[in-house]
């Protein structure tokens, strides 16, 4: 039986033909191989990721993997190559489709395609004059060159590993789905077999042409006429026959599901190193951070790089150069604080705040001086309206006083035996009384024992479970409820404003934490845009889940600060300005200002939480505040800023451009929402957050795995 | 850079908010108290190394935050312990009713023979004791695991209670290496780790 005809896809090409479609006119076909190229499996979408040298304009860009069969009268027995070609003009303008995100086609900075030649993306690198401009965008290789495949995040990158030093040889990511119908593929067609699973994926040895007869023949396959060009490795052919003749493991089980680290017998050179630290990704948006800027070379330190590693990354720094997308990041200052004399101005004769905007405008650069803040406060946090008169102010404030006590007495008048009877109830409760014992206990406002503030904290949250059950007191709370207390000092106004402080947070109280989880997300995207260096670094080092800034999204950096930076940056984050997600780029900018000592000191992922939480009480507010701000205008000034994360800085999104364009991007929506990070969209349905919640848990349990270092 | 110690072993402290979990990891790590206590908010961990036999253990703690919300994140954590601290406060007849969902929790989510330990905390509280030595020790007993009443405060058992749980991982692991194949100057780690045989996704349902 012929392969070819167990795929639906397959067809019999000319190799010209082939070629013609993607070129030019004009040009020539690769004059390797010869014969009849004969498709047996083909996958779309598939970006180059990594390959040697020459093909380092066509990285990201968009093609089709293909394995395919030569057989030409002159060659007596028929050749397997592994075959890469792009598909045209849409190009990939950052790197941020592994493992979940968003792929940034960029139609505007257009990179040319170098016409370096393709003198050999496989066998004969020095055989001269072979080539012209579209034949280099063909890559090729003879699988008998290659050793072995590994399969990464999810199935959707998969990587080639040399036969002659153990290098990679290329590396590819799935964009429409998977690499499992490939690989499976391979599998079917005896082209390779699993070896072993490494940590965060699985790996399979490619079989020589001899090894790939011998499995034929075992599943009675017929074959052509095949010779074995390679002798194998004498040391791991018994243990592949063994384990081929026991069970086939069925070889599409996503990685996460295999222990990380079991290592049966070391099948292929044993020096290759397959931890994802030796898993470099070449960053294309690059980042105009200086303190990151030099970061590739902070990896030039491994001595198990591949070759194809070192050259890579000798350009990226001319890749840099082609697709940064950021401008300068531009010095940004902070001002002073909104004084009582300034806010009298803003003041009308019957009450009212005339100019909100400029207040808040006032208040994100330079924060509330401490006089005013217990006024300026409720306007902030929705419990005052900019509009209302002094009349309407009294008189809301009389309601709102009303409706507080109301809720108050329904937990006060909540007799024993109904407490008995009320889990729910009682847990909350039960919570509350622990955490109010443990909240800012060293500020002199909750200092001591038998200090009549704690009753109020109390009051104040369990009057919060009245009002909002569903949420009921969650930990964490409490810390965001008591600087509000200290500055308002009345229970009613506190527990107003802190329900306007709620009402922007209480995502991060989720019952499934699906708030954090998308914050996460966020975060990442934010800094894979925004800090490349420091992205590619994490991910390498499966860092990338986020999970190490959780304490910060949770309480907005309460934990982190000084009671006076906290109530400074919180009145910050409460304007709005100068995006919804401000909060989000504070993080951006802390890491930012620890990117090069990650890098340098090569934290895991344990050593980056340990380093993270560590950080608490050395963060300069303002300082960061500046850099924050200035992310945030770099990011609102790129001309190719990607609509994921305009809507996460709640800039417009771009509209697709034209007809063909327009298509694709409708083409390629699958795609994104396949990821799982990118879900951006407020109300993502179920079965999306399921998928984004798994991929997240994923990428925690990949962290985890490093601490058995 | 040369490895320091000989293991790393991973613990893990789990049990109800406020039961003294992170005091009893500061004691340990620190050999200190805080009385200005602090909720734990998302995950921490902290270092010792420790000796024993003549080979040193670096034990790397890490310690949870205790609500029921925020098992989604902490619960990720469980899959890699090689020990599980179960803490309850012995001033808080809740708090030991409640190990046995914490049990349960261990049994979803950790590897299935992960080393455990039972601690009744807060032991030099006697005037408030509302659970009682004997029903610890007889839940132990039950579930066949170690059991200490501790105090953080009074600097009662913490040190015995690690050491011990150390010191069981220490045999188990050393039996399994012995048991699997000759000594490699590897690392022992491996081995615990192959055989984390609970899947990813049957956790996936929690909650």
């Amino acid at each position: 039986m012929n392969e070819s005809v167990r795929y639906d896809r397959c067809q019999q090409i000319q190799l010209g033909v082939l070629s013609e479609s993607q070129m030019s006119a004009g040009e020539e076909p690769p004059p390797q191989p010869q014969g009849t190229g004969n498709i047996l499996f083909t996958h779309d979408g598939v970006l180059l990721k990594k390959a040697s040298a020459e093909h380092i304009s066509d990285l990201n860009t968009s093609g089709s993997l293909s394995l395919v069969e030569y057989t030409s009268s002159e060659l007596p027995r028929r050749r397997l190559y592994l075959e890469w070609q792009p598909n045209d003009s849409i190009m990939i303008a950052d790197d941020s489709q592994d493992q979940g995100d968003w792929a940034l086609v960029d139609r505007i900075s257009g990179r040319n395609r170098t016409t370096s030649e393709c003198r050999a993306f496989n066998t004969k690198p020095s055989e001269p004059g072979n080539g012209t401009a579209s034949r280099a965008r063909i890559m090729r290789v003879l699988l008998d060159e290659l050793d072995a495949v590994e399969v990464r995040h999810r199935g959707q990158t998969i990587r080639f590993i040399r036969k002659s030093g153990g290098g990679v040889h290329s590396e590819f990511f799935f964009q429409h789905g998977n690499a499992d119908l490939f690989v499976r593929s391979m599998r079917d067609l005896h082209f390779i077999e699993s070896s072993e699973t490494t940590r965060g994926g699985e790996e399979y040895a490619i079989l020589t042409t001899e090894n790939q007869k011998l499995k034929k023949t075992f599943a009675e396959l017929d074959i052509g006429d095949i010779k074995s060009s390679h002798l194998p490795r004498e040391s791991w052919l018994p243990n592949k026959l063994a384990g081929f003749l026991g069970n086939i493991p069925d070889y599409v089980q996503p990685p996460f599901q295999r222990s990380p680290k079991s290592r049966p017998g070391t099948l292929l050179s044993g020096d290759r190193q397959t931890s994802p630290d030796n898993y470099q990704i070449i960053g294309l948006s690059g980042s105009t951070n200086s303190a990151c800027s030099s970061n590739s070379q902070s990896r030039g330190g491994s001595a198990d790089k591949s070759p194809a590693d070192s050259e890579l990354e000798n350009l990226n720094a001319q890749d840099e150069k082609i697709v940064n997308n950021l401008p300068d990041r531009q010095r940004v200052e902070r001002g002073l604080p909104l004084t009582e004399a300034q806010w009298l101005e803003f003041q009308t004769p019957d009450g009212r705040i005339s100019d909100s905007d400029r207040i808040k405008e006032i208040v994100f650069r330079g924060g509330i001086s401490h006089a005013l803040r217990s006024k300026a406060w409720k306007y902030l946090l929705n419990y005052y309206h900019w509009s209302d008169t002094e009349a309407e102010r009294i008189e809301r404030r009389k309601l709102k006083s009303l409706e507080y006590y109301n809720m108050k007495a329904q937990w006060l008048a909540m007799t024993t035996a109904q407490e008995a009877n009320f889990c729910g109830y009682r847990e909350r409760k039960c919570q509350i009384e622990k955490d109010v014992k443990r909240t800012d206990r060293s500020l002199q406002f909750f200092a001591g024992e038998d200090n009549p503030n704690l009753a109020l904290l109390q009051g104040i949250l369990m009057t919060y479970v009245m009002y909002n059950f569903d949420l009921g007191y969650v930990q964490g709370m409490s810390d965001l409820l008591a600087p509000i207390l200290e500055i308002q000092g009345d229970e009613v106004d506190a527990f107003w404003c802190f329900v306007g402080f709620m009402d922007m947070v209480f995502t991060n109280f989720d019952m499934d934490q699906a708030g954090m989880k998308n914050q996460f997300a966020q975060l990442r995207r934010l800094i894979e845009f925004a800090n490349a260096p420091l992205f590619n670094y994490m991910r390498s080092h499966d860092s990338d889940n986020m999970y190490f800034c959780f304490r910060w999204l949770l309480v907005w950096y309460k934990r982190e600060l000084s009671n006076e930076d906290v109530l400074n940056l919180w009145e910050c984050l409460w304007t709005r300005l100068p995006c919804p997600n401000f909060h989000l780029l504070f993080s951006v900018a802390i890491l930012d200002q620890e990117t090069t000592v990650i890098i340098e000191s090569q934290y895991e992922f344990t050593e980056i939480l340990k380093h993270v939480n560590e950080l608490s009480g050395h963060i300069d507010v303002q300082r960061t505040l500046e850099i924050a701000e200035a992310i945030y205008l770099q990011l609102k000034a790129s001309e190719t800023l990607p609509n994921d994360i305009r809507l996460i800085i709640g800039e417009p999104l771009l509209p697709p451009v034209a007809g063909e364009e327009a298509e694709e991007a409708i083409d390629e929506e699958p795609a994104y929402s396949d990821d799982g990070f990118d879900e951006l969209v407020p109300e993502p349905t179920p079965e999306e957050k399921q998928r984004q919640q798994a991929l997240l848990e994923e990428a925690c349990e990949r962290s985890l795995f490093l601490t058995y270092h | 850079m040369a490895k320091t110690y000989d293991y790393l072993f991973k613990l893990l402290l789990i049990g109800d908010s406020g039961v003294g979990k992170t005091c009893i990891l500061f004691r340990f790590s620190e050999d200190a108290f805080n009385t200005t206590f602090i909720s734990t908010i998302g995950i921490d961990f902290k270092i010792r190394t420790i000796e024993l036999d003549n080979k040193k253990i670096k034990l790397q703690i890490w310690d949870t935050a205790g609500q029921e919300r925020f098992r989604t994140i902490t619960t990720a954590y469980y899959r890699g312990a090689m020990g599980i601290m179960l803490v309850y406060d012995i001033t808080q007849e809740k708090s030991f009713e409640n190990i046995k969902n914490w049990i349960r929790n261990i049994e979803e989510n950790a590897s299935a023979d992960v080393e455990k330990m039972l601690l009744g905390n807060k032991c030099e509280l006697h005037d408030k004791r509302q659970v009682s030595k004997e029903r610890g020790e007889q839940l132990a007993i039950e579930y066949g695991i170690k059991f200490m009443e501790t105090s953080a405060k009074a600097s009662i058992n913490v040190e015995e209670a690690f050491l011990t749980l150390a010191s069981d991982i220490k045999a188990k692991t050393e039996k399994r290496m012995e048991a699997n194949n000759p000594p490699k100057g590897g690392h022992q780690l491996k081995t615990l780790d192959s055989r984390t045989k609970d899947s990813w996704l049957s956790r996936c349902s929690l909650l």
